[in-house]
């Protein structure tokens, strides 16, 4: 309860703060929070105005889902495949890591033209390495013991992967999840601008393109709300309801 | 009679090295189809090597190993008819006991039948656990989890039963009465049982013969009979005479 109020107190502030400042400034610089917020209702009611919502929301979860599925086969991989290890470390890593992701989202657009395709390859580009990253540590804490006690049981791989490792693993591929899909939402705006011709980043770039202010604003505000609602929302109602499970439990002395 | 029986399991000339340090040098044993044999030896002297070896979780060096007159590393479905006790309960923290017992089905079978949901009820019956299926494992005790780990290794039904010191963690009390239990299991369910100890008591009142290593590299001290007949009683004049020279062949050394 507490806490709930000294958000709302600290929202306050800001609100007020913003509306201080909005009164000062020129409204073609500044709109106050009332006017933002009614471009956001403009914007949102207007046609195809939640469609431009929806297909944002649709290419970051299509991204996160693909960075996740390449990134937690790579992680696995490494630990058991030698050769897959030497290419993710010295290739795949640092290309991942060290090239821009607008330098990514440029290419894309370049190869595959103004689409859903470029998007979503630069967040695939985007959030893989935390994956990689997560599944590679999970996989150096993963419970030998486990898995030999596993592996006494069966000869089949793949069952013991299924049924033992990713378990263990489900946490730290949480853990990317919830980051890669923070990430992904600040990677779709610049790739949207470069890229497509829809989306929240293709409104947001044309109602600055026009001087639409309150109109960036508007689309900020919808932006904005929407990563709160996942972070705070899903994810932490994912993590205590079902992740929390998977997380190993000290176990008491008898 | 004893030479009548076939072997279960068939030991000869059993070598490893880790690195260049030598952990076993030439062991011989065999294990009678139904017998209950322990492996008793001084922490540290490769018994539990021995035991994962021929449990097929190690490679050896060289010599041989026979499940049923075949050699285990051309054997493919010989994990079929042996399981595993560790000396930690090793359960999934995520699963449930009935779903822990459950495991070793899910693993080798593509799929988990009603007969074989009986499987896991008759395993924990036989564990005494069935009325704690839906705890999970840190709702246990130490003593309940390894009965869980028991059950899990009974529920396919193994000709073989491999242990690695599993009561070492436990308190005295649960230590005698899972002895107790798991020689009445043995017994039930005419298993082989192979049970790799450091407790010279515990090996005695269990045991049909027991296989006294040395330290390491480890060798072959002595095989000693246990004619004891079961139900064996604890602290008795015959058994404390056992191991005064059990404890002998140590004290040699």
């Amino acid at each position: 309860m507490r806490k709930i109020l000294q958000t709302l107190i600290a929202l306050a502030v800001f609100v007020i703060l913003w509306w201080l400042l909005s009164a000062m400034a020129a409204s073609m610089f500044l709109p106050s929070p009332l006017q933002a917020v009614e471009a956001l209702f403009r914007r949102l009611s207007a046609p195809k105005g939640m469609s431009h919502v929806w297909i944002s929301i649709f290419r970051v979860f299509v991204g996160t889902l693909l960075g996740a599925l390449v990134g937690t086969v790579l992680g696995i991989a490494t630990r058991y495949i030698k050769v897959v290890e030497v290419v993710v470390r010295s290739v795949v890593f640092p290309s991942l890591q060290s090239v821009p992701t607008v330098c990514w989202a440029l290419m894309f657009i370049l190869w595959f033209g103004y689409d859903s395709v470029a998007p979503i390859l630069s967040i695939v580009v985007a959030v893989t390495p935390f994956f990689i990253i997560n599944t590679w540590e999970g996989m150096k804490e993963l419970d030998t013991n486990l898995v030999e006690m596993a592996y006494s049981c069966t000869r089949r791989p793949f069952k013991i992967l299924g049924k033992v490792v990713m378990p263990m693993l489900y946490p730290y591929i949480f853990a990317a999840s919830k980051s890669g899909f923070m990430i992904s939402w600040k990677i779709i705006i610049p790739a949207e601008i470069f890229g497509s011709t829809s989306g929240m980043g293709y409104m947001l770039h044309s109602a600055y393109k026009n001087f639409y202010i309150d109109d960036v604003f508007g689309w900020t505000l919808v932006f904005a709300t929407i990563l709160i609602f996942f972070d705070h929302g899903v994810f932490n109602f994912i993590d205590r309801k079902f992740v929390r499970k998977w997380k190993p439990r000290e176990l008491k002395r008898s | 009679m004893e030479t009548t029986r076939t072997e279960a399991i068939v030991v000869s000339d059993l070598r490893k090295n880790f690195g260049r340090l030598e952990v076993l040098c030439g062991i011989n044993f065999d294990v009678k189809q139904g017998e209950l044999i322990c492996i008793l030896g001084p922490s540290g002297c490769g018994k539990t090597t021995i035991l994962r070896i021929i449990a097929g979780l190690l490679p050896y060096d060289s010599g041989l190993v026979l499940l049923n007159g075949e050699d285990i590393q051309n054997s493919r479905d010989y994990r079929r008819h042996t399981a595993v006790v560790f000396q930690e309960p090793r359960l999934l923290p995520w699963r449930t006991v009935w779903h822990n017992v459950r495991l070793p089905l899910e693993l080798r079978q593509n799929k988990v039948d009603v007969t074989d949901e009986q499987l896991v009820g008759q395993a924990l019956e036989l564990v005494g656990l069935s009325e704690f299926t839906d705890a999970y494992p840190h709702q246990l005790s130490g003593g309940m989890r390894q009965r869980v780990a028991l059950a899990r290794a009974l529920v396919t039904q193994p000709q073989v039963l491999f242990m690695d010191e599993p009561l070492t963690g436990l308190d005295l009390r649960n230590r005698e009465e899972l002895q107790d239990e798991i020689v009445r299991i043995w017994d039930e369910k005419k298993i082989s049982l192979l049970l790799v100890t450091h407790d010279p008591t515990e090996a005695l009142h269990m045991a049909d013969r027991i296989i006294v290593l040395s330290g390491r590299p480890s060798r072959i001290r002595d095989i000693v009979t246990v004619s004891i007949p079961r139900p064996r009683s604890r602290d008795t004049a015959e058994i404390r005479a056992l191991e005064q020279t059990i404890r002998g062949l140590f004290s040699d050394e």
